[in-house]
């Protein structure tokens, strides 16, 4: 498996993200760091196990409304196996080094997490790009993994 | 055919057969001297003759008497427009006898014509025994006519009397008067028996002058015998021819000899003699030597084909006749002397029987026209025209009377005149029940003018109570009139008002008519309007089931897109996944990861079109239940409508019911208005009428009060009037 920095240095070569959205925003993570993908809830598919909640990550606000399309991921980071909720898998892509930027500093993300690494403009989309091996490096200040013992 | 047809026929008939039967053939046989051939002709003339001409005098008669009363019928039944006509049809009745008189005569005297010319060329009549036969004809018809002529009119003297009686005729036409009956009778009378007497006579003379022939020629034949007798004896035959010549020289006599043998030894020069052949001569000597009689000094033979008489003397015995020859001829001659000599004093005699039977029927009409002058004006009134006629006789007789009569009647008169004066104290001397009646009435007169003077003084008070009641009436009926004037305006007012009504009323029923015909018609609308609305809530009811159907099907569409959906999810967390395991798998899954791609782009397309189908679904779903909605709405406003249509079509339904009874009601209406403005305009004719008697009473009241006026002038007047009559104490 890449680790994300290890991307930033590989110029010329694509990698496949899966992208899914949170609230507004549309995520992207690589598709190596993800095992599977599951529609549900969380407490749905496998109670008890780890869950990264980032919406509390990232601050954002709790989604209250049912959401047939929501799904939780699968996947693998340096603590293990856990599982991120996300309102919508959309879709895998794959992207030049060239498209992926650095997050611009003006861009108000004040609420900017060591995890978000990068974005790329999709057309008439800006994707942001979540390295999920970081967010056990900065749990402290942008959040945290719960472990919901059910 | 009736009675008097019959009367008329029977009694020509009887007459027929007693005149020309029983009277003309014996007397034509007895007094005609006709030879066998002359007979039979006769008989066989008469034979076809009589049934002719008896028909033609039964049956003419009876014609005319059946077209009598035809034309009496025809006038009777317009009698009363055309008087004249029936006059015409009496005069005709009392000609008829006349008319059948004549009739008769000239059919008879026709028929003697003709069987004389018969007589004449087929029996060799002779002059004289034509003349003889026409004086008879000429008897026998006119006895045959008055015969007819008194006996039609006896038959139709009661029949004419009836129709004179009937229709009122004041003078009967004269057909024949007296003076003319009296006349033609004796006249008749007097024809005939000179006719009778003539040929009797005529008939009579002729056997005398072949007597006195017969006498002359004997003696003749006995001075010349001895003569004759002595030349024969002689034998002188010079002589005995000479002495025939000498006794032949008068013309119409021939003397001859003639023997047993038809020869005529001497005198056969005589021109008779000399026609004459011995058969001839033999025939005539056997003729004359059968009658030869010993009682009888000479005998005779009168042979009628030779038209001669032979007188014959024995001149020996042995059977030589002395003969002497004539013509009938001669004998003719001196009868038609004869007969001229009859004629001549036949017509002296007829001449002055006219003349007495004139004097005779004048003697007798002429004082009757005279009295029934008198008895005319007598009729009329005049009682004292003078009765001038005083005879010897039964008419003088009848004058006297009529004179009495008259004085007598110039009594009454003068009493009559008497009491027309007043003078009732009087009495009449009149005999018999006129003079009676006449005093009895006097009396009666006194006593009913003694109860009339008290009568006039009874109503001389009431009519004094009339007066005043009638000018009281008067008053009352000229206040009625004005009241009934009055009234009479009102009602004429009501009458117009009646009448305004009654065409209100007509109007009123036409328009309730019209009324209940569109009424009738709207239920009929309604009808049509209500099964209408029953189709359209049916049709409303199953539109609704199929919407509702249909956003069942919806709702069946929604869960299969959900189903869709589901799936499509999966498919696409399933390409996801693929996708990922693609890449994890680097260049090898590559060519799967566009696969997966792909899968996840048609799940997401899937979703998409899921999604929209799921609007269109749902918008169907929220359309179809916005049409069931509107459908149930829609039913129920069609149930609704239904109701009402429903109410209002027993609504109309009553109004149709009422219309009906409005229509007879304004028909009744409209009867009765009109029978009110009839019965209203009744009265006013009744109340002008009431009026016009009102008005009547009014001036018959004031007529009353006149009349009262005039009646109490009256009684006045009347009691001067009868103050006049002097009466006995």
């Amino acid at each position: 498996m890449t680790p994300a920095t290890h991307i930033r240095n590989m110029h010329g070569k694509t990698f496949d993200f899966l992208l899914f959205r949170l609230g507004s925003f549309l995520l992207g993570v690589a598709t190596e760091q993800v095992i599977r993908i599951r529609r549900g809830v969380m407490a749905q598919i496998n109670p008890g196990s780890q869950q990264v909640d980032l919406r509390d990550i990232f601050q954002m606000p709790p989604h209250n409304q049912t959401n047939n399309s929501a799904a939780v991921l699968e996947v693998k980071s340096q603590l293990g196996r856990a599982y991120i909720p996300v309102d919508t898998a959309e879709d895998t892509i794959a992207l030049n080094l060239d498209q992926i930027k650095k997050l611009p500093p003006l861009i108000n993300f004040h609420k900017s997490h060591p995890a978000l690494w990068g974005l790329a403009l999709l057309e008439n989309r800006i994707v942001f790009l979540v390295d999920l091996d970081r967010l056990s490096t900065n749990d402290s200040r942008n959040g945290e993994i719960k472990s919901n013992m059910v | 055919m009736d009675n008097l047809k019959k009367k008329v026929g029977l009694y020509q008939g009887i007459f027929f057969l007693a005149v020309i039967g029983l009277l003309f053939l014996p007397y034509a046989l007895l007094t005609l001297e006709m030879t066998w051939t002359q007979l039979k002709t006769l008989l066989i003339v008469y034979a076809w003759e009589a049934p002719i001409f008896a028909i033609i005098c039964i049956g003419l008669p009876m014609r005319w008497v059946g077209a009598l009363q035809r034309a009496h019928e025809e006038a009777a039944k317009k009698a009363h427009d055309t008087p004249a006509e029936m006059y015409n049809v009496i005069s005709r009745g009392l000609k008829l006898p006349l008319k059948i008189a004549w009739g008769t005569l000239i059919i008879i005297f026709l028929a003697f014509s003709i069987a004389i010319l018969q007589m004449i060329i087929f029996a060799n009549f002779d002059r004289v025994q034509s003349i003889e036969t026409l004086m008879i004809a000429i008897m026998i018809a006119m006895i045959y006519a008055a015969c007819c002529f008194f006996n039609n009119e006896r038959i139709l003297a009661p029949l004419l009397g009836s129709w004179v009686e009937k229709f009122g005729m004041s003078t009967p036409p004269r057909v024949l008067t007296l003076f003319n009956k009296i006349l033609v009778v004796c006249l008749s009378i007097m024809v005939v028996t000179i006719l009778f007497q003539g040929s009797v006579t005529f008939s009579h003379s002729n056997r005398l002058i072949e007597g006195l022939r017969g006498e002359s020629s004997h003696k003749e034949l006995l001075q010349l015998k001895p003569i004759l007798q002595k030349l024969t004896a002689q034998g002188e035959e010079k002589e005995l021819e000479k002495a025939l010549s000498k006794a032949s020289e008068p013309v119409e006599s021939d003397f001859f000899l003639l023997n047993k043998k038809g020869d005529a030894p001497a005198g056969k020069k005589g021109m008779l003699l000399n026609q004459k052949n011995s058969e001839n001569l033999k025939s005539v000597f056997l003729n004359l030597l059968n009658k030869m009689d010993p009682q009888k000094p000479y005998t005779s033979h009168k042979n009628i084909e030779d038209q001669k008489i032979y007188y014959a003397l024995p001149l020996d015995n042995e059977g030589l006749l002395l003969v002497k020859v004539i013509e009938f001829d001669v004998l003719r001659k001196e009868m038609t002397s004869l007969l001229g000599s009859i004629l001549i004093s036949s017509l002296v005699v007829l001449f002055i029987a006219f003349y007495l039977s004139y004097r005779l029927a004048e003697n007798a009409s002429a004082p009757l026209k005279k009295l029934e002058a008198v008895a005319d004006k007598i009729a009329d009134g005049a009682i004292s025209s003078p009765v001038n006629v005083i005879t010897g006789d039964e008419i003088g007789a009848l004058s006297c009377s009529f004179l009495r009569m008259q004085q007598e009647l110039s009594k009454l008169s003068q009493q009559a005149n008497n009491i027309a004066c007043g003078d009732l104290t009087g009495q009449v001397e009149f005999k018999g029940d006129l003079g009676k009646a006449f005093n009895r009435m006097q009396t009666d007169l006194s006593l009913i003018i003694i109860q009339v003077r008290e009568a006039i003084l009874k109503i001389s008070t009431a009519c004094n109570q009339i007066l005043a009641s009638s000018e009281e009436q008067a008053s009352g009926a000229s206040e009625q009139a004005a009241s009934v004037g009055e009234t009479t305006a009102s009602i004429e007012e009501l009458s117009a008002t009646a009448g305004q009504i009654a065409e209100n009323s007509d109007i009123q029923a036409g328009m309730a008519e019209s009324t209940q015909q569109n009424a009738e018609e709207s239920a009929n609308a309604m009808d049509e309007a209500a099964e209408l609305m029953e189709n359209i809530r049916h049709h409303t009811e199953k539109s609704a089931e199929q919407i509702m159907s249909l956003g069942e099907k919806s709702q069946q569409i929604g869960k299969v897109l959900a189903i869709i959906n589901e799936v499509a999810a999966e498919t696409k967390m399933l390409s996801l996944n693929a996708a990922i395991e693609a890449s994890k798998a680097g260049e090898a899954g590559k060519g799967f990861t566009v696969v997966a791609s792909e899968i996840r782009k048609l799940a997401e397309n899937v979703v998409k079109s899921t999604g929209s189908i799921e609007e269109i679904a749902r918008e169907i779903q929220t359309a179809a239940n916005g049409s069931v909605m509107a459908a149930e709405e829609n039913v129920k406003l069609v149930k609704a409508g239904a109701e009402k249509l429903t109410r209002v079509e027993n609504a109309m339904q009553e109004i149709v019911t009422m219309a009906e009874q409005t229509t007879d009601s304004a028909k009744q209406v409209s009867m009765a208005t009109g029978q009110q403005k009839g019965a209203s305009e009744q009265v006013v004719l009744t109340m002008h009428e009431l009026s016009d008697v009102a008005r009547q009473m009014a001036g018959a009241a004031g007529g009353t009060t006149q009349s009262a006026n005039s009646l109490t002038q009256m009684t006045k007047d009347l009691k001067k009037i009868i103050s006049r009559f002097k009466l006995e104490a």
